[in-house]
C-alpha cells in the first residue's frame, strides 16, 4: 500500500519538476523507468473472490462446530483436511501466475483455517484441554507455511500464536519462557531472508508483545521480566544494526526502534516504583545471576555495535538501558527520588541520543517517556506537592545545566 | 536457461499442507493411543450444559475427584499438600492423584502428589492442575481455605451435537452419571466411555 502511495507521489513530483524545468525530460524518463512496471493489483472481481472465500470458509467451520452427527466424524475431518490443503493449492496457483499478493492472502487464510481446524479437531475428538499446546501447534503450522511459502500473512499468524503460547506457558512457571525465543529466532531469520519491511515490523512487534506478556503472566521477583527482555532485545538489535550485511542491518534497525519505544515505556513503569504492578512470589535461586549476566551481555553487545557502524545509537541504548536496569533493580525501595531520577535519565538519554544519532523514532520515544515520567512525578509519585515541586525544580535545573554544557560542546566542534 | 517444471515450483505449498495435516494427525493419533492402551478408570461426574461461541455446545463434566478435601484423606496421603497451594493469583500447580479403581463404582483417591508418584499395581495415576482459584471459602473464618483444592484434568468438556446439550443434561442430572477415562502412563487422560447408572450410553471410537 505504501509503495503505491510513494509511487503516485513521485510520479506527480516528476511531472511538476519536468514542467518547471527542474528536470530534463530524459532525466524524468529515466526516473520513471527506474520505478519499474506498475505492480499487479487485485481488482474488483478479486475482492469479491476473497469475500466469497472467507464466507465459504466461515460456513464450513461453523458447520463443523455444530457437531452435526448426520455426517460421520471422519468425513468432517476430511472437510477440514480439504480446507487446509485448499489454501496452499490456491497459493501455488497464484504463485505460478506471479500474483504475490493473492499468494500471500491464500497462505494467510490457510493458516487461519489451520488454527480453526486445530480447535475443531479438539472438539470432535474431545482432546484434553491444553491451550498452550494448541497455540504451539498453530504456531508450528503457520511458521512452516511462512518458511516454505515466504508469506508475511502466515508469519503474522505464527507470531501471534507463538506469543499466545508463551503467555499461556509463562503463567504456570517461575522461569522465563525461553522456548519462545526459538520460534521467534526462526521468524526473525525468515524476515531477514524475505527482506520485507512488513515482516521486519511483525517480528519486532512480536518481541515487544512477548516482553509485555511475560511481564503480565510472570511472577518472578526483582528485576522486571519486561525490562530484562527489552534490554536483551535492544542489545541484539544494536549488534544487528551495526552489521555490514544490508538485510541484517535493516532488521536490527527496526528491532532497535521498537525496543527503544518499549524501553521508554519501561522507564515510565519503573518511575511508578518497584512491585507496583507485580506481586513477587519470593526469591528463586539463580535469578539475580541471570539478570547480571543479561546486563553484562548487553554491555558486550552494545560495545561490539559501537565499534561497528551504529555507534551513536549503540551508546544511547547502553546508557538508557543501564539507567532502566538500575531503576528496576530498585536498591532503595519506594523512594520516588531515585526512581524519578533514573527514569528521567533514561528518557533524556533517548531524546539526546536519538537527536544525535539522527533517529527520529528514538527521539520521539524519548519525549513520550519524558512526558509520562514527568506526569507521574507531578501527580502521583511523591507524598506531598512540596516534595514534587522541589524534585521537579531540581531536575529542571540539572536539565538546563546539561543543555548549556551540550551547547558549549556543539559550539566548540568544527562545522561539518 | 531451463524452465523449472510446475510441480517442482509447487512443492513448498504441498509441503505446507503436508506439515499442517501431519500436525493435526499427530494430535488425533496421540489421543487414539491413550484410548487404545491407557488404563481405564471410572470417575463420577455431575454434568452442566454450557456453550462455546466458537466450538459449539458441550457438557461440562464436574468430577467428584476434582474437589480435594485434605480432611477426607489420611495424613500420609497428603504430605505434598503445601506444595499444591497457589504461590500467586492464577497459579495452576501440577498435581497427580493416585486412584484406586473399584469394580462396583467410581474410583477413589488414595493419595495426592506434587510430582508423579511411582507406578503401583492396582492403581492409576491421573495428572491434573489446580484450578485458577483453587482454594475453598471458609464461612466461619471468612477467608480462603486451602485445605480444600479444586483440580481439573483437561477432560471437563464433552462436545455434543448442537441442541443436544439440554436434552441430555436433564435425564443425566437425575441419574448417576460417570465417565470411563483412559489414562496414559504419564497421567494424561482421555474420555473413553460415558455411563448413566453404570450403563454405557456412548463409546468413543478411536478415529
Amino acid at each position: 500500500m505504501f509503495d503505491r502511495i510513494y509511487r503516485t507521489r513521485l510520479l506527480q513530483d516528476l511531472a511538476r519538476w519536468e514542467a518547471a524545468g527542474t528536470l530534463t525530460p530524459e532525466t524524468a524518463a529515466a526516473a520513471r523507468a527506474a520505478l519499474g512496471p506498475e505492480p499487479r493489483t487485485i481488482g474488483l472481481a478479486g475482492y469479491l473472490v476473497i469475500a466469497a472465500t472467507l464466507l465459504l470458509a466461515g460456513a464450513l467451520l461453523a458447520f463443523v462446530a455444530s457437531n452435526w452427527d448426520g455426517i460421520p466424524r471422519l468425513l468432517r475431518l476430511a472437510m477440514l483436511v480439504a480446507l487446509i490443503s485448499g489454501a496452499p493449492a490456491a497459493g501455488a496457483i497464484y504463485a505460478e501466475r506471479g500474483n504475490t499478493l493473492l499468494t500471500d492472502l491464500a497462505m494467510f487464510l490457510g493458516c487461519l483455517a489451520f488454527a480453526a481446524s486445530v480447535a475443531l479437531v479438539g472438539q470432535m475428538y474431545h482432546l484434553p484441554e491444553n491451550l498452550a499446546g494448541g497455540f504451539l501447534l498453530c504456531s508450528l503450522g503457520a511458521l512452516a507455511a511462512a518458511t516454505l511459502s515466504r508469506s508475511t500473512g502466515a508469519l503474522a499468524v505464527a507470531l501471534v500464536t507463538a506469543v499466545a503460547w508463551s503467555g499461556e506457558s509463562q503463567g504456570q512457571s517461575l522461569r522465563l519462557h525461553w522456548p519462545f525465543l526459538v520460534a521467534w529466532a526462526v521468524a526473525a531469520g525468515v524476515s531477514m531472508r524475505d527482506d520485507k519491511p512488513a515482516a521486519r515490523h511483525l517480528v519486532a512487534a512480536a518481541a515487544v508483545a512477548w516482553a509485555g506478556v511475560v511481564e503480565l503472566a510472570g511472577h518472578r521477583p526483582g528485576l522486571s521480566d519486561a525490562t530484562a527482555v527489552i534490554v536483551m532485545l535492544l542489545g541484539c538489535a544494536l549488534l544487528a544494526a551495526g552489521s555490514d550485511r544490508k538485510r541484517i542491518a535493516a532488521f536490527g534497525d527496526i528491532l532497535a526502534i521498537y525496543a527503544f519505544f518499549a524501553l521508554a515505556g519501561t522507564a515510565f513503569l519503573g518511575s511508578v516504583g518497584p512491585s507496583y504492578w507485580r506481586t513477587p512470589a519470593g526469591p528463586i535461586p539463580g535469578g539475580e545471576i541471570q539478570h547480571v549476566a543479561m546486563a553484562l551481555g548487553l554491555a558486550g553487545l552494545a560495545i561490539a555495535a559501537a565499534i561497528g557502524r551504529a555507534r551513536a545509537l549503540a551508546m544511547t541504548g547502553l546508557a538508557a538501558s543501564a539507567a532502566v536496569l538500575v531503576l528496576n533493580r530498585a536498591p532503595i525501595p519506594n523512594d520516588f527520588r531515585l526512581h524519578g531520577f533514573l527514569a528521567l535519565v533514561a528518557a533524556l538519554t533517548l531524546i539526546v541520543g536519538g537527536a544525535y544519532a539522527g533517529r527520529r523514532p528514538v527521539f520521539i520515544a524519548g519525549w513520550i517517556a519524558f512526558a509520562l515520567v514527568v506526569g507521574n512525578l507531578t501527580w502521583f509519585a511523591a507524598p506531598t506537592f512540596l516534595e514534587r515541586a522541589v524534585f521537579l525544580a531540581l531536575a529542571g535545573g540539572i536539565a538546563v545545566a546539561a543543555a548549556l554544557a551540550l551547547r558549549r560542546l556543539e559550539a566548540s566542534r568544527p562545522a561539518p | 536457461m531451463t524452465a523449472i517444471p510446475t510441480w517442482r515450483r509447487g512443492w513448498p505449498f504441498a509441503a505446507v499442507a503436508a506439515i499442517q495435516i501431519g500436525l493435526l494427525a499427530w494430535a488425533i493419533v496421540d489421543r487414539a493411543l491413550i484410548l487404545a492402551h491407557g488404563q481405564e478408570v471410572e470417575l463420577a461426574v455431575a454434568p452442566v450444559d454450557p456453550r462455546d461461541p466458537i466450538l459449539g455446545e458441550y457438557i461440562r463434566l464436574n468430577y467428584a475427584i476434582s474437589r480435594l478435601d485434605r480432611s477426607d484423606l489420611p495424613a500420609d496421603a497428603t504430605e505434598d499438600w503445601p506444595k499444591l497451594e497457589p504461590r500467586w493469583a492464577n497459579d495452576r500447580v501440577e498435581v497427580w492423584l493416585r486412584l484406586e479403581p473399584r469394580s462396583d463404582g467410581a474410583a477413589r483417591i488414595m493419595s495426592v502428589h506434587s510430582h508423579p508418584p511411582p507406578a503401583a499395581p492396582g492403581t492409576v495415576v491421573l495428572a491434573g492442575r489446580t484450578s485458577s482459584f483453587p482454594c475453598g471459602w471458609n464461612r466461619v473464618t471468612k477467608s480462603t481455605d486451602c485445605s480444600i483444592l479444586q483440580v481439573t484434568f483437561g477432560i471437563e468438556r464433552y462436545y455434543v451435537p448442537e441442541g443436544e446439550g439440554k436434552k441430555l443434561e436433564q435425564p443425566w442430572r437425575a441419574q448417576r452419571m460417570s465417565v470411563v477415562a483412559a489414562v496414559a502412563p504419564d497421567g494424561r487422560a482421555s474420555i473413553k466411555r460415558l455411563l448413566v447408572d453404570r450403563k454405557p450410553v456412548h463409546d468413543e471410537p478411536l478415529f
